[in-house]
């Protein structure tokens, strides 16, 4: 991983440092942005899109990687998924034909304006995006437990347990004269 | 979990929590590559992962990327197409200096529009040729079908003994 690649020599521009980089991280690049796109998409113009923005302007990029924090894997997969999606945004290609995109998140919500004041974490940021996954995206609890590294039962509990919350707050809400 | 009548209501309660919070917090602030990276690999502090919480349930655009980086770490060595390696390789000379990247033509999507917007010009060319023609066919047709008047007749054909006396027997 990120100890075969000599992370010093790459920001150089050694040119035997990032050969040896393409060569290794090439496939992943290509796996992270095939999943970006669609059909009739060329997929190694992505990937090389993905390199250019990592040796643009002296390798700037490259050079935020910090091995202490993350693994060059899955910082590389987060950054290759982006850039495709960045690129594709840009030449108003399809990415997401509509059919896939949940009922939920096509419709708009009707304007309501709640005054109510909600307590400051009333709901943890971990309770709110599980909300908004089961919610907003509907996504299954074995999906979000995937998407969150989590065991499914965490998901329930967590789910249970904001959804505890709301109610006990809206029904004090209501009960105020 | 809730049957399907319970999730409509428990679908409603998290809308309407959702409507009263917009506004009333603060949006947070978008994490860097690297801080989702760390998130995905659970290595940030409770409270720096509850801020990309934050910002992600905000973001569902970005939920399938980080599931896939948590994957991509444990996944086998996938190896790169010959082309998009060699490409790659080519963006940086032997002395270090980035070189710029020029897609090559060919490989250059060729939009079908302006295909589209060529054919139909061609078209357009050859049909008022020919709805031209048809037209220029169709007048000296009509004109030489009625009995023309002397003087148009005159301007359709050459007069008659223009060329009298002109053949190779003419008296010199």
């Amino acid at each position: 991983m990120a100890q075969d690649t000599d992370l010093a020599a790459l920001s150089r521009g050694d040119k035997g440092a990032w050969d040896a980089f393409v060569r290794r991280y090439a496939g992943l690049v290509m796996s992270a942005v095939r999943a970006v796109a669609r059909d009739g998409v060329d997929v190694e113009d992505l990937v090389q899109e993905v390199f250019v923005r990592l040796c643009k302007d002296e390798f700037r990029l490259l050079k935020t990687y910090d091995p202490s924090r993350a693994g060059l894997s899955t910082w590389l997969t987060i950054v290759a998924r982006s850039t495709a999606r960045d690129v594709l945004r840009r030449r108003q290609l399809p990415v997401t034909p509509i059919e896939a995109v949940p009922e939920a998140q096509l419709a708009t919500a009707p304007v309501q304006t709640e005054r109510l004041r909600l307590p400051e974490g009333l709901l943890s940021p971990r309770q709110k995006l599980v909300l908004s996954m089961l919610y907003d995206r509907d996504m299954e609890v074995a999906e979000i437990a995937t998407a969150l590294g989590v065991d499914p039962q965490t998901v329930r509990s967590t789910h249970h347990k904001a959804m505890l919350k709301l109610r006990t707050h809206f029904a004090t809400e209501e009960n105020k004269p | 979990m809730a049957g399907p009548v319970d999730r409509t209501a428990e679908a409603a309660l998290w809308r309407r929590w959702r409507s009263a919070a917009a506004g009333q917090m603060p949006e947070p602030a978008e994490p860097d590559a690297l801080t989702l990276a760390a998130w995905a690999e659970d290595r940030l502090s409770e409270a720096d992962a509850g801020g990309v919480e934050e910002w992600l349930a905000g973001h569902p655009e970005f939920w399938p990327d980080l599931a896939a980086a948590r994957q991509a770490a444990q996944a086998p060595y996938m190896p790169g197409t010959e082309k998009a390696i060699a490409q790659a390789s080519a963006l940086i000379a032997g002395g270090g200096e980035v070189l710029p990247f020029r897609r090559p033509a060919a490989a250059r999507p060729r939009s079908w529009r302006v295909a589209v917007a060529w054919a139909g010009m061609a078209a357009s060319l050859v049909v008022t040729s020919l709805v031209g023609f048809n037209l220029g066919m169709d007048t000296y047709n009509g004109i030489v079908a009625s009995a023309p008047a002397a003087g148009v007749q005159d301007l359709l054909d050459p007069p008659v003994g223009l060329f009298n006396g002109l053949e190779e027997d003419a008296t010199i």
